[in-house]
């Protein structure tokens, strides 16, 4: 039996006089791929934004492990197991690739951690290295660790930035267009990433544009149009649905 | 004539000036080079850090404790400052907390200047007791040369550390991008704060240093001409390049060294320093905004030099 991870109820958001997302509902289960799809400017960013807390909606509820989280705050929501990229890809550009995947990972942050346990911190930096350097081999960036991540062409960017986000220790991962701009080995690592990620227990709700790399792998695929959700099923009943044929995908 | 500048005393005062301006060249750029925040008022800090000391030691203008509580007490109080410019002006971005730094500056001036029961206002403190240290007063200027030394060594070790930590890397990765930073759930604002509290705690440390070497201080000695040299210090060593700050605090004392020499009156020197600073920053601006030692020089060697390794193992 699966359970719901995470629930958005009604959620409604206007910017101003626009109303990017009307009004969107639909349930992520737990260890799922979820795919959020629907035409250029249907509010799936926006129902991202909601989700992860870096927006306030208008109107709604999110309840995410029974507990309702509308107004927490986003580093709130990593705390009990979030973790996002961006449309746009946010990396830390004048730091190394390792480094990048450093930060997010847990060490005791505390200023003088150094100068005062400098034993512990190293123990923990290497017990991390180690680990990122793994999830960096996943995405075949091993070997470029002390490169800057501005030298990355723009496709192993947003590998770099899904494995960060996974570096953070998460429940539900949340991505954000990830195979956008990416050639097709790349697409192929990356759906071997998730799909690693979702036998090792984690639930992923990703936007895409890219049917086939929403079909192939996607569980439940939520549509969105006009700020609301049209249709929810599997990847099978979505290519038949009418509506969502018409909204977008066409003939 | 000249030459006469030139002997050891002239020498040691070129040291502790030295010492001094790295402490506040290096804790500055904790904020502007590491955070990414910029401060206009750095000058701020040092002058609490040189008017608490100075009013805690004073035994005529101020209670006549020892130069350790002075010290402790400067310290402690530019950390304070920090704390409570931090509250309202960390919930400002870039340009405005440019701004509201700047204004803190400028009120701790007004402050120093119209508090007269206190400060003595535009009169200035004369007379300021000499540094002493486990009972040892530092009447010469080769123990105040070695105390400072030892003083910017520690304030130096203390910055390398906390910037090669964990800690240090996540402010590179809030200056580099805030929005990732929180995605990654680092509360931005803490640590914000906490750059600021230890940069203005250093500042402090070496404002207190500053008022018991020069032994006199007035209001005019904290302006916002002094905050532009400091930021200047940073820009022109290299934001967010450690040794580039030590390196922009001594070219900023040395270059105006020679002005002396070429025989101008005091006051021209003065404004010849600003016109100098002002070029140097026009300069740097155009023609090397990264600094003399930048950050990624640093980060490039590093790699050129593993490279090497890889070669020649292969
Ligand atoms: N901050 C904002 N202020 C005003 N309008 C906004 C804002 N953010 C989004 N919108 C509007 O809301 C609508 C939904 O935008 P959103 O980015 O969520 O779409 P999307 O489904 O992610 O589209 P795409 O597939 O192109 O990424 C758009 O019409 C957009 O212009
Ligand atoms: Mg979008």
């Amino acid at each position: 039996m699966t359970s719901i991870l995470l629930e958005v109820k009604n959620l409604r958001k206007e910017f101003g006089g626009v109303i990017a997302v009307k009004d969107c509902s639909f349930n992520v289960k737990e260890n799922q791929i979820i795919a959020l799809i629907g035409p250029n400017g249907a509010g799936k960013t926006t129902m991202f934004n909601m989700i992860t807390g870096y927006i306030q909606p208008t109107k709604g509820k999110i309840i995410y492990q029974e507990k309702e989280i509308t107004r927490y705050a986003p580093q709130k929501r990593v705390k009990i197991g979030f973790s996002r990229t961006f449309q746009q890809v946010k990396i830390f550009q004048n730091m190394t690739i390792l480094e990048n995947m450093l930060v997010a990972m847990k060490n005791n942050e505390v200023p003088w951690a150094t100068i005062f346990s400098p034993q512990k911190v190293k123990v923990q930096e290497e017990e991390n290295t180690a680990k990122a350097k793994e999830l960096l081999k996943m995405v075949k960036l091993e070997g470029k660790e002390n490169k800057l991540a501005k030298n990355l062409s723009y496709g192993q960017q947003k590998l770099l930035e899904i494995v960060r986000a996974v570096a953070v220790e998460c429940t539900l991962l949340l991505l954000d267009e990830p195979a956008a701009g990416v050639n097709l080995t790349m697409l192929k690592t990356i759906k071997e990433l998730l799909l690693t990620l979702k036998k090792k227990g984690l639930t992923i709700l990703f936007i895409e544009h890219n049917m086939e790399f929403v079909m192939d792998i996607a569980d439940t695929v939520v549509v969105m149009d006009y700020g609301e959700e049209i249709a929810v099923g599997t990847p099978k009943e979505i290519r038949k649905n009418k509506r969502v044929i018409e909204a977008y995908l066409g003939t | 004539m000249a030459w006469n500048f030139l002997g050891a005393d002239y020498l040691l005062h070129l040291i502790i000036m030295i010492g001094i301006y790295v402490m506040v060249s290096a804790s500055l750029n904790l904020m502007i080079g590491y955070t990414g925040m910029l401060n206009l008022g750095h000058v701020g800090f040092f002058g609490i850090g040189a008017y608490t000391s100075v009013l805690l030691t004073h035994p005529v203008y101020g209670l006549g404790l020892p130069f350790s509580v002075g010290l402790l007490g400067g310290a402690a109080m530019a950390l304070l400052g920090g704390y409570f410019i931090g509250i309202p002006s960390l919930k400002l971005r870039g340009d405005y907390l440019a701004i509201a730094t700047l204004g803190f500056g400028e009120i701790m001036r007004a402050v120093f200047k119209n508090w007269q029961s206190l400060t003595r206002g535009p009169l200035g403190i004369p007379a300021i007791p000499k540094a002493t240290i486990f009972g040892y007063t530092l009447a010469t200027k080769e123990s105040m040369a070695m105390v400072v030394i030892v003083a910017t060594l520690i304030c130096l070790i203390v910055l390398w550390k906390i910037i090669h930590s964990p800690f240090g890397r996540t402010l590179k990765a809030i200056r580099e991008d805030e929005i990732a930073a929180i995605s990654l759930g680092k509360e931005v604002r803490r640590y914000k704060m906490t750059a600021l509290c230890i940069s203005a705690c250093i500042a402090g440390i070496a404002g207190v240093f500053y008022a018991h070497y020069i032994s006199f201080i007035d209001p005019t000695t904290f302006s916002f001409s002094e905050s532009v040299i400091f930021v200047c210090m940073v820009i022109l060593g290299g934001m967010g390049s450690f040794w580039g700050s030590v390196l922009g605090a001594i070219v900023i004392i040395l270059l105006p060294q020679p002005l002396r020499f070429l025989g101008f009156h005091a006051d021209i020197v003065g404004a010849l320093r600003q016109i100098l600073f002002a070029a140097i920053l026009i300069t740097m601006m155009l023609w090397k905004p990264q600094g003399l030692i930048s950050e990624e020089t640093i980060t490039e060697e590093k790699e050129t030099k593993e490279k090497a390794a890889e070669s020649g193992t292969a």
